[in-house]
């Protein structure tokens, strides 16, 4: 969970200075829900999201200076720096992505999860959406299909009610996850998402029913992400109040207590433990700054088809890039 | 003014015009709008006229032709032209073919809002240039402002507009500035373009954003003595082939720019009816500069190789006067 955490406290600072670019979603005060639902997980099973996969791969043991490089756009990033936070995909830990689209990514994970029933594989595949992209067409496909073939899906809802988008009110009729779960019957259950032992007792249920019942389930998750701004959220910030509110609720620092509370951790343990993590974080920083850009040739690497383009790339700087020609006019300075 | 708020004057001088109007999109009240272009107008409007939606581009689209169709005049919003995709049923076969469809029984004073472009390491689902996907429906207009004043005035005309109008705004143009008309001289009419720079050796026409490169094109020809006309299409259809026409035939050359894919794209479209209009006219086949055909990046160094550079226009420009 610190690992997570600290991953994202020091991506947000490099957001901020500019080394990661683009839009950063932070799954500050998701520990809990990405430690505690991967956790439920075997290494064979799948995992899918629309935004915060970074997360989700770190959980998983993606190796940290690969991730982090891919947040900063470089060539030795786990997508090459093609794909960024957004679209940050960890094929090695079985993290199909980060697919950028609120609710795109959820047919996706029950063709995922179709393949594995299909080819008798006991894998089970798992999807992080909000509570926003309930309301998006995308889910009650999805999970009509799920339902319908029988599929080996858990959808993890975490229940914020600050998705990307939509003003609460406007949100939706029916703000019950588990409702709408019910409503294409199948089995919904719910957790409380700050709390790691609840998420990952709940999850684990969950991806029972999916792998010996065959069928797919839903866990809504009951949580607060930090009030900080999500890297261009259109939400401001929440106020110091609120801030302190959350902080009593951080479930990070909420676990760590108590477990020193039931004497399972020592607090000499833990601050090793933070200090062990902040600096294999900077050791992956250090790493991802060393990467090289991706050199503008490879553009098209991995598009086949782009060689048979004729007339348009004969006078085009990529063809002549590609060719080492030489430029007649400089482009203009790079950002 | 800028572009946002030139966009935001003509919502709020057609809202106020006509009660008619009403806005619907994924927050664009409570929080602004994504791009921040309906400001206040919850605040001034209320509830009735500035209407938050789910994260649901299918209804978002749907309930717009629904309520056009029997009276009203709503402006919907898609927060992203890649949105704009997971409503394309909807603009098919509800907006574009309702009209031609029932013999004109049926009108659909419809606006589609959305937007295009990134150009900040937005990656391969956020900016994307998708203009030629909804040029290829008949019975779309598509407009593509690239100033202030035609943000406002091609707006204002979309939502007086008795049929369907896509107006696809660019995100990374909502800052800039410039001067902006008010009231009724604002209106720019839908299928006009608009001539930037008067020249002699070749037409540079520039689509959305990039009319903007085919201007600082200009300026790189204009140091290597090259004379260069610069149209801003500034409406895709209806296209104002004429005056693209009369251009190259008095420059005799064109280069069509565009932050778009190349393949089935806008510039493709304009080229052949340019040479099917005005053959005996060109010295130089019509060349293309357009997006690379390929996704976009996120890493700059991709992002920047896949994009229409004033280079890359220039460039095209010399080879079409033999120079290169």
């Amino acid at each position: 969970m610190f690992l997570v955490r600290r991953f994202d406290e020091r991506a947000g600072e490099l957001h901020g200075s500019g080394q990661i670019g683009g839009f950063l979603h932070l799954a500050i005060g998701e520990e809990a829900l990405v430690v505690g639902a991967t956790r439920a997980l075997e290494d064979r099973d799948w995992v899918l999201s629309s935004w915060r996969s970074h997360a989700l791969a770190v959980a998983r043991g993606a190796d940290l200076g690969r991730s982090m490089a891919e947040l900063f756009g470089r060539a030795g990033g786990l997508n090459g720096g093609r794909g960024g936070a957004m679209h940050l995909a960890a094929p090695e830990q079985r993290v199909l992505g980060g697919f950028g689209l609120v609710g795109v990514h959820l047919p996706v994970a029950a063709g995922v999860a179709l393949a594995s029933s299909y080819q008798g594989r006991a894998e089970v595949t798992m999807a992080f959406l909000g509570d926003g992209a309930a309301s998006n067409g995308t889910l009650a496909e999805s999970i009509d299909l799920a339902a319908i073939w029988h599929l080996p899906l858990v959808l993890v809802v975490a229940h914020d009610r600050r998705g990307h988008g939509s003003a609460e009110d406007a949100d939706a009729a029916v703000a019950s996850l588990a409702r709408k779960a019910e409503g294409h019957g199948v089995k919904a259950l719910t957790c409380d998402g700050m709390d790691i032992l609840d998420v990952h007792a709940v999850c684990s249920d969950a991806v029972r029913i999916a792998r010996t019942e065959r069928r797919p389930a839903l866990v809504q998750a009951i949580l607060q992400r930090a009030p900080t701004p999500t890297m261009a959220d259109p939400k401001p910030a929440g106020s110091k109040e609120e801030l302190e509110a959350w902080k009593a609720r951080d479930p990070l620092a909420v676990f760590g207590d108590r477990l020193v509370e039931v004497g399972l951790l020592e607090t000499a343990d833990r601050a090793r433990m933070q200090m062990t993590v902040n600096a294999a974080i900077e050791q992956a920083i250090s790493a991802a700054g060393r990467s090289p850009h991706p050199e503008p040739g490879s553009l098209y690497d991995h598009l086949t088809i782009a060689e048979s383009l004729p007339g348009w790339l004969a006078i085009d700087a990529r063809g002549r890039a590609t060719r080492g020609e030489t430029e007649p006019f400089p482009r203009e300075v790079q950002p | 003014m800028t572009y946002r708020e030139a966009l935001r004057s003509a919502l709020r001088e057609e809202l106020e015009r006509d009660d008619r109007v009403v806005l619907i999109g994924e927050d664009i009240g409570a929080f602004d709008g994504p791009f921040h272009v309906t400001k206040g107008l919850l605040e001034d409007y209320g509830e009735r006229r500035v209407r938050d939606t789910p994260n649901a581009e299918r209804a978002i689209v749907g309930v717009g032709a629904g309520a056009a169709m029997v009276g009203l005049r709503p402006v919907v919003e898609l927060m992203t032209i890649t949105s704009a995709t997971r409503a394309l049923d909807q603009l098919l076969v509800s907006v574009a073919q309702t009209p031609w469809a029932t013999a004109g029984a049926i009108h659909l004073p419809l606006v589609v809002r959305t937007v295009q472009g990134g150009g900040r390491q937005l990656g391969p689902t956020h900016a994307h240039h998708l203009e030629a996907m909804l040029l290829h429906i008949p019975g779309l207009q598509v407009v593509v402002p690239s100033t202030p004043a035609d943000a406002k005035g091609l707006l204002k005309s979309a939502i007086r507009s008795d049929d369907p109008v896509v107006v696809i705004e660019h995100q990374e143009l909502y800052g800039l500035s410039g001067e902006v008309p008010d009231g009724t001289e604002a209106v720019v009419p839908i299928g006009q373009a608009a001539i930037r720079r008067e020249g002699r050796d070749v037409t540079l026409l520039g689509i959305s954003r990039a009319a903007h490169t085919a201007a600082a094109a200009a300026d790189l020809l204009e140091r290597e003595g090259v004379s260069s006309e610069v149209i801003d299409v500034r409406s895709l259809r209806p296209l104002d082939l004429d005056t693209i026409v009369e251009s190259v035939k008095r420059t005799n050359r064109l280069v069509i720019v565009e932050d778009g894919w190349p393949q089935a794209g806008v510039a493709a479209s304009i080229a052949t009816l340019v040479q099917e209009q005005a053959f005996d006219h060109l010295d130089a086949p019509v060349l293309r500069v357009s997006g690379a055909d390929a996704p976009v990046g996120y890493a700059r160094t991709l992002e920047s190789a896949a994009r229409a550079s004033a280079a890359d226009v220039a460039r095209a420009a010399l080879a079409a006067l033999y120079r290169e």
